[in-house]
Parts: C-alpha cells; structure tokens; sequence
C-alpha cells in the first residue's frame, strides 16, 4: 500500500467538495476557482481542474454558459445544477459528520 | 532571429516561435496521450488550450510573438499529466505506465530532483534504481579518487537535461536492461526488414507498368539499407564505447590523480626522476587531460549514437582547447625533465684491495634480482628495487697496475642541470666489493645516494699487477666488458681460466 494512494484519495473527494463550495456563492470561470484553490493550496497546477470541472458537468451536477472575454477566448462560467446543490448538502453533512469522527479519533489526553 | 509560426487556439491566432512551437506541440501531444482514455477527452483539451490561449493573451502585451519563455511559463502553470496523476486519476496509473513502456527510453538530467545537477536523478530514472545509490556512490568517488568529480562533470555535460514534458516521460520510460537493448536493436533489424519488403512490392508493383527509374530504386534501397546498417553497427558500438570509455576513464584517472595502484610501477619510476620526488601536479593534469579528452570525445560519440544526445558545440570547442592546453603542459613538462640531464661530469675513485697471494679468484655476489622496470640507458640500467633506486650494468675492465698492489678504479657518470649538478650526482655513486681469502666478490648493483635517475653509470677498472694471476668467475659473465688479452679472445671464452699478468697484457695459462 503506498501513502502517495491514501494521500490522493482523501484529497480528491476534499477537492470535489471544496469546488462544489466555492460556486455555491454564485457561478464562477476556471481562473477564479484556481486561484481560490491555490490559495488554499489544494491544487499545485492548473491542469489538474480542468478534467475534474469536465467530469462534474458530465455528471450533472455542474453546468455551464459562454461568456465573450475582453482578454482572450470565450470563458465557460461555471455553476451548481439543481442535482450539484443537493450533493454539496450531503457533502456538508458528510464532511461534518467525517471532521467530527476525526476529531474524537485523533483526540489526545493533553486536549481533553 | 527567429523563425514563427502560426497557430489557431481556442479560436485565437498567435505568432509563435518555432522552437517554442515543437515545445508546446509536444506537450499538447503528451497531454492528448494523457487523455485518452478519458470520457470527454476533447473537451478537458479544448478548455486546457482556451486556459493557455487566454495565459498567451496576457503574455502578448507588449510583443508579437510567443517564445520558449512564455511556453514554458505557461506549461508550469498548467503541470504536467504527471502531476495530474497525483491528484486523481489513480485507476489510470495503470493505464499512463502502459503508455509509458512503449517509449523508448532516454537518459535525461532531472533537474527537478536535483542535488547539483541532476546527473544521479537522472541515472536513477533511467536505470530504475533509487537515486540515494547514485549520490552514494558518486559521494564515495568524490571522497576517495579524484576520477568520480571529472565523471560527473563529463556526465553533467553529456547528457541534456529533461525540459519538455515529451523529454520527462521518455526520461520515465522503460526500464532500461538488456533485454531492452536488444529489442531496440531487434527493432531496428525489423524495420530495415519492412523496408526490403517494401522496396519488393514496390518493384513488382511500379516496375512493369511505370517503368519508373528503376536505377533511383536501387539507390533509394542501398541508402536505406546502409542507413539502417550504420544505425544498427552505431547502436552497438555507442554501447560498447561509453562502457569501455567509461571504465578506462575512471581507471586512468583515478589511478593518475590518486597515484593508484594500476600504475604504480610507472609512477613510482617516474618520481625518481622528479627533483621533489614526486611527480608534479601540473604534468599529473596535463596527462590526465591528454588521455582523457579523446577518451571523453569517444564516450560522448558513443552517447550520442545511443542516445540521440547532442553535444553543444561550446563544449566541443572547450574540450578541444583544454586538449591543446594538455600538450603545452605535456611540452613545459618535457623540456623541465630535459633540463635535468642537459650536462654530464664524471667523477673518479680508487681504492686499493689488500691482497698479497699469487691468484686471485674474481666472482660477483649473484642475487637473483628480478626487477618490475627500469630506466635503460646504453646498457646502465637503474631500477628501483625494494624501494631502493639501484644501479646495474657496470662494465669491468682488467688492466695492468703500475706498481705491485691491486687496486679497483671506480668511474662514475651522471647528468644534470649543470656540471655540478651533474657531478653531485656522480659523487653520490658508490659500489662496493668483499675481499675474503683468496676471493674478491663484487656487488652486482650499485647504489645511488640522492635517489634520483640521472643516468648514472660506472665504469670499474681493476688493476693487476704484473706477475699475479686472476680466476674469472662465471658469475661475472654480465660484468667483464672488452677486456684485452693476448689470445684475442672474446669476453664470454676468457670465463672460467686462469689469467696471467703479463708486460704484454693478459695471457691465459689454463686455455692449453
């Protein structure tokens, strides 16, 4: 078993969660949710988005429109499907309940 | 100046480099080959090439045209599809190291793991070992013969370094062992094969009905063939020369800087002749500089043919110069070891044996030497023996004493800067002979107080007095020199009789 696995697959269901998060506040293009995502350092490169915005719109649970940019190609603003919004609920309460589990696993003497 | 080109992203048209093209093409290709398995393949690209059109867009300001900067930039802002693995497509690991077996793979430096220049990273990729060994390994040559730096270096030089993203997953690819090898030379054969085949068809098939120039055929076939020979002979012998140029290098380098044990017979001889005593940097870099660059040339051609690995011509013309600059180190080197023996001086002793019988029995204290080397001079030889620089091949001569008392004449040449130089030399010459009842046993070696070779040599001279009689010892065969005598014989006849001292010279009293 390799840590690098471990690693990745709790940082690819976060990372889902964390997209899904940022367009809950309204619809956004590429650029915008990199930079929010490399602030918080959850992604390092831009390529990594792309397939991953590909596969969630795939999936249904993001959608997108055209906008014609001054500085370049068109952009694709993305938002939250109906289905998308119902999924980041659960993600909440997933997220909640998994934070909490992890927060009375790890709990030590000394915080108690 | 620049050749461009243009290209079409995401609807945009821009001006781009032709070498920041080849760049860019190739990492669309590697992410294309990333993809493809991947449901929407064509849109992630699309979306990719609108990001990088729009990163373009910024970078264009103030300029016409992309260059490799602005790719490159671009590039590591987008990563590369390793880097997408990291963070998702697990299930396709598989897929993408598939992918990866069928590259041909390269050596490349890997500067993204680099401790210095990336050389032992490199390595590690390419032979699939963990690179901790390499930097072992190397931290061991560095510390332990000189040779490990000047290999790193050449490596550092010879093999380029991983930029694109092509280059990195060709630099990941197959593991390299023989059997790759040999598929890769199998490969080559096939290919040299399929072009017979075609060449056939294209005869039966053209010959009749076109009556094409039949003649440009052949010739189109001989120089595949021949291209395909020459590739194959310079895949074997790239192999063969970095190998062999690798371990000859790291032999005669180590051994050179560290006065290792290859070499050192020849070195120890070479200090002798040396005013410290040992031999001098400069000339120890000078060789290493004259043996080692062709040998580095052949290793690098070898790499190349291997390889594919171009060498920057800066390189080429630094590697030439230090070359020239070995010979001019090899020249002042010559002309300082010249200056040792440019004037000779003798220098002249005698001693008196004390012996009042009639015959006298002359017989040399034969130790069987056996000598690695040696300085050979007109038959003076010098050689270091047990650690001791010794002399050999004195000549003796017998000759009639003017008064009634034996005496050994021991002459003694030497060369050196100057005639007192030369005659210190000579003065530190010394031989040494054992009278024991009716014996005189001399020494078969004499012995050099400054431990330097200077061509010494010694001409002994025994004076007989008249009316005495003397036994040659067989053991002085490699002594007696052009001794005259009253029966003209040769030297080697004269051993094993008894010689009178005569007013008219030697004559021999057993012979008859």
């Amino acid at each position: 078993m390799k840590i690098e696995n471990t690693k990745s697959q709790m940082r690819k269901g976060i990372l889902e969660y964390c997209i899904l998060s940022i367009l809950k506040n309204g619809e956004a293009y590429p650029s915008d949710i990199i930079e929010k995502l490399k602030k918080a350092k959850m992604i390092v490169v831009e390529g990594t988005l792309y397939p991953l915005l590909t596969r969630l719109k795939n999936a249904e649970i993001l959608t997108y429109r055209w906008e014609e940019s001054s500085s370049g190609p068109p952009r694709k603003y993305y938002s939250l499907t109906v289905k998308g919004i119902g999924f980041l609920t659960e993600l909440d309460n997933t997220w909640k309940d998994l934070a909490k589990a992890v927060r009375l696993t790890t709990k030590t003497k000394k915080d108690e | 100046m620049n050749k461009t080109v243009n290209i079409n992203l995401a609807g945009i048209v821009f001006h781009i480099d032709e070498d920041a093209f080849e760049i860019l093409n190739n990492y669309l290709n590697a992410l294309k080959n990333h993809f493809k398995n991947e449901e929407g393949a064509d849109e992630i690209l699309k979306d990719i090439e609108g990001r990088i059109a729009e990163l373009f867009t910024e970078r264009l300001d103030k300029k016409e045209a992309i260059s490799i900067a602005d790719v490159n930039e671009v590039t590591a802002i987008m990563g590369n599809p390793s880097d997408y693995d990291d963070d998702f497509i697990e299930e396709k690991v598989e897929k993408t190291e598939d992918l990866l077996k069928n590259k041909r793979k390269r050596i490349f430096r890997d500067e993204d793991e680099r401790m210095i220049g990336g050389v032992c990273s490199g390595l590690g990729n390419y032979f699939d070992i963990n690179v901790f060994w390499f930097r072992i390994i190397f931290l061991a040559l560095l510390f332990t013969v000189g040779g490990g730096t000047l290999i790193y270096i050449i490596l550092w030089i010879a093999i380029p370094s991983a930029k694109t993203t092509a280059e990195k997953l060709e630099m990941k690819g197959e593991k390299v062992n023989i059997s790759n090898i040999e598929k890769n030379i199998k490969d080559e054969l096939d290919n040299l094969e399929t072009k017979v085949k075609d060449f056939d068809k294209k005869v039966t098939s053209e010959y009749g009905s076109k009556a094409v120039s039949f003649v440009q055929k052949i010739t189109d076939l001989f120089i595949s063939l021949f291209k395909g020979i020459f590739k194959f002979l310079g895949s074997c012998f790239g192999i063969f020369a970095v190998v062999i140029g690798g371990i000859l290098l790291f032999v005669i380098v180590s051994a050179l800087l560290s006065n290792g044990i290859i070499f050192l017979e020849i070195n120890q001889l070479l200090s002798y002749i040396f005013e410290s005593g040992t031999i001098p940097g400069n000339l120890k870099a000078g060789l290493v500089l004259f043996i080692g660059i062709p040998i580095i040339s052949v290793i690098l051609f070898g790499l190349k043919l291997v390889n594919n690995t171009t060498i920057h011509s800066n390189h080429k013309i630094a590697l030439l110069f230090l070359w020239l600059a070995s010979w001019v180190i090899l020249g002042s080197s010559g002309t300082n070891i010249a200056a040792e023996f440019q004037k000779n001086a003798k220098h002249s002793t005698t001693e008196i044996i004390n012996f009042q019988n009639d015959t006298l029995y002359l017989s040399m204290n034969d130790v069987d030497r056996e000598f690695d080397i040696v300085f050979d001079a007109k038959g003076f030889k010098v050689s270091p023996f047990e650690d001791e620089l010794i002399g050999i091949g004195m000549r003796l001569d017998l000759k009639e004493s003017q008064d009634s008392i034996f005496s050994l004449i021991k002459e003694a040449t030497a060369f050196g800067k100057s005639k007192s130089n030369a005659k210190i030399s000579a003065q530190g010459v010394s031989f040494n002979f054992l009278v024991e009842d009716d014996n005189l046993i001399f020494d078969d070696f004499f012995s050099i107080e400054e431990q330097k070779w200077r061509m010494q040599e010694l001409d002994l001279t025994l004076e007989i007095p008249i009316g005495k009689v003397i036994y040659l010892d067989h053991s002085i065969e490699d002594l007696i020199y052009d001794i005259k005598n009253q029966e003209n014989m040769w030297d080697y006849d004269m051993l094993g009789h008894y010689w009178k001292m005569e007013k008219e010279g030697l004559s021999c009293i057993s012979c008859r």
